[in-house]
């Protein structure tokens, strides 16, 4: 197990560093310098040589390798950058930003789980059946209709036409925080990006356990006369929860795509927002430090897949 | 290499690669088959043409998208108005007989405007989709056939590629290069290359142990040749299923994208464009022939194209019953 997880270790740090030098090159490829940035009219205009002077205490007067590795040193220290826009530190700005989102994305991923798991069961061991293609069709239209077209109608049919759910928010203005108002204001995002991560998660439950179905241990365990549901359960299931186990890590980068999208639907107070406001203000540095922290979230969830599928499957670790 | 590369990533690779392998293995058979048998020979080309055929819902959707096609590509014929002709006497009304579908906040024909976007669409989608699958092919191919340092680098990469949350990187790079149809369609193909070289590298393994490549060697052909005409036949089916799961999602970002105001540039019609009107809780209480309409447009577009998808990917199963 010690080797396997050194081996892919072995993996992920280069992964790791080739995520921050594209994030680096991103940075570089923004438009506006940033030793004017920080500088105020009147002292632009007072002193003529005060742009050089900038360029070399930031340091943009060295090579680009060696800024690449000052800015490295920087990031172990915490420091993302500072917001052109609002000109306090980029940490300041997605540090209260973060809860919304876990919270956000943390009830969509459950609710997804919890109705596409069970649901892709019944599907495989109702192949062929109506509920089998109604839930095949079903995943299909999840994927295919645009995000923002999911949240559009749910604000037109909860919060409009039947005046059920709050449009918008994380809370009531005026009145006390408390976890109903928080709930109400979640359930609309919360199922929209359900929807969206629920079809795959349908599909390759559906598909994992009908493999897994087919296998001659499975044939025993019926032979030998174990129940079905026990069949199932016991030696079908959670053999089909291995491929699970990676959908789940590589539909991360599409959970956050989502994620920012219905922030935005549902003027919901997280990091996506922050995204879109970022770009709208044309402040990179906000908008590079929520992709490096996304990116580097995906390759952790990608390094926790493998290792749980070499708990759930002892073959891998070899 | 690590036992990672053949499970899933993103689009369904593992079952695409398996059943394309399957589907070249039962073709070999199927030769001698059809020598002995009464009928004439069966290509695995044809097989799949004839499942496909048989996949009702999958034809009906290839029917729709060759309709959607033409309507884009005649759009000045059919279109009843000027999609950018502004109606100052009719200034968001509702579906009538002179407009079919009302007119927006600028007085615009909404039928006309749908009509034209499915140009952008289109566009984006096929464009998107070829370029970031050609991208992918030539990479996956390389890799695949040279492995070694080449395929780890290349790998490597992709794992990269495939950490980023393509969407934010694509409305950044949108945002600091300048929203245009051609923005959109380079920066789309730069982000979803992986998971066709994924694919055409899990190909590619598989093929270059065949005898047929150890014959085209002592025949003499060099390993640019073989890539080109051995391996590249094998990868072709994998490779149309892929190209058109691509095409769906560069559409369904192009559409995101222009509803978060970084599409293509106003006035030029597109449907994700036409949907952003509905973030004001007016249009979207009382004005629904403004966003109803292109979100059905889109949806029904990449819900036809995915299931073209899903039916290429059945015909070219073998697994599955004839």
């Amino acid at each position: 197990m010690l080797a396997y997880l050194i081996r892919r270790l072995m993996i992920a740090i280069p992964v790791l560093l080739g995520i921050l030098a594209m994030t680096f090159i991103l940075v570089h490829m923004l438009p506006g310098d940033p030793a004017t940035v920080l500088l105020t009219p009147e002292e632009l205009q007072g002193d003529p040589d005060i742009i050089e002077r900038r360029r070399a205490e930031l340091g943009l007067d060295r090579p680009l390798p060696v800024q690449y590795v000052a800015w490295l040193g920087e990031l172990m220290d915490g420091n993302l950058g500072v917001s052109f826009h609002r000109k306090v530190p980029v940490t300041e700005m997605i540090g209260p930003r973060v809860m919304p989102t876990l919270i956000l994305s943390g009830t969509g991923m459950l609710i997804a789980l919890l109705v596409g798991i069970p649901v892709g069961i019944a599907a495989a061991l109702r192949q062929n059946t109506k509920f089998d293609y109604a839930s095949g069709v079903g995943s299909m239209l999840a994927i295919s209709v645009p995000t923002f077209f999911q949240g559009l109608i749910a604000i037109y049919i909860f919060s409009i036409w039947l005046g059920w759910l709050p449009s918008g928010g994380m809370r009531t203005l005026g009145i006390p925080p408390s976890g109903l108002d928080l709930l109400k204001h979640l359930i609309l995002p919360a199922s929209v990006l359900a929807a969206v991560l629920m079809g795959p998660y349908v599909r390759y439950t559906r598909q994992s356990l009908l493999d897994v179905l087919r296998l001659d241990h499975v044939t025993t365990a019926r032979a030998k006369g174990v129940p079905h549901w026990g069949v199932v359960v016991k030696h079908a299931f959670r053999n089909s929860l291995i491929p699970l186990t990676t959908v789940i890590a590589v539909q991360i980068p599409a959970l956050l795509a989502g994620t920012v999208i219905i922030e935005f639907v549902f003027t919901w107070p997280g990091m996506g927002r922050l995204v879109i406001e970022g770009i709208n203000s044309r402040d990179y540095p906000v908008i590079l430090a929520v992709v490096m922290i996304t990116a580097v979230l995906v390759l952790l969830f990608n390094f926790m897949a493998d290792v749980t599928a070499a708990i759930l499957d002892p073959r891998i670790r070899l | 290499m690590t036992r990672d590369d053949g499970r899933a990533k993103g689009i369904d690779a593992e079952a695409i690669v398996e059943a394309s392998v399957a589907a070249g293995e039962e073709a070999i058979e199927d030769l001698s088959i059809g020598e002995m048998a009464t009928r004439s020979p069966r290509s695995p080309f044809r097989i799949a043409i004839r499942r496909f055929m048989k996949h009702r819902l999958a034809f009906i959707s290839l029917v729709f998208v060759a309709l959607l096609g033409l309507i884009a590509l005649f759009a000045p014929i059919i279109a009843p108005a000027d999609p950018n002709a502004v109606d100052l006497t009719s200034l968001r009304s509702p579906p009538s007989a002179t407009h079919l579908l009302g007119t927006d906040s600028s007085g615009r024909d909404v039928l006309s405007r749908i009509i034209y976007g499915a140009r952008v669409s289109l566009t984006v989608g096929i464009a998107a989709a070829i370029s970031a699958a050609g991208l992918g092919t030539v990479l996956g191919l390389i890799a695949g056939f040279t492995r070694g340092w080449v395929d780890t680098v290349i790998m490597r990469t992709v794992d990269i590629f495939l950490s980023f949350p393509s969407l934010i990187v694509i409305l950044l790079l949108v945002a600091i290069l300048g929203p245009s149809v051609i923005t959109i369609v380079v920066v789309i193909a730069f982000f979803e290359w992986p998971t066709s070289c994924r694919i055409v590298r899990q190909m590619t393994l598989a093929l270059r142990e065949h005898d047929f490549v150890l014959a085209a060697r002592a025949s003499g052909s060099s390993s640019p040749r073989i890539m080109r005409r051995h391996i590249l036949a094998g990868v072709v089916s994998p490779l149309t299923v892929v190209t058109t799961l691509l095409a769906a999602s560069a559409i369904l970002l192009e559409a995101a994208l222009s509803f978060l105001g970084l599409g293509v540039r106003q006035p030029q019609a597109s449907w994700g464009g036409m949907l952003s009107e509905a973030q004001s809780i007016t249009v979207l209480e009382g004005l629904p022939w403004l966003w109803l309409p292109p979100g059905i447009a889109i949806a029904a577009t990449v819900l036809a194209i995915n299931f073209v998808g899903d039916g290429l990917r059945d015909a070219f199963d073998p697994r599955q019953t004839r």
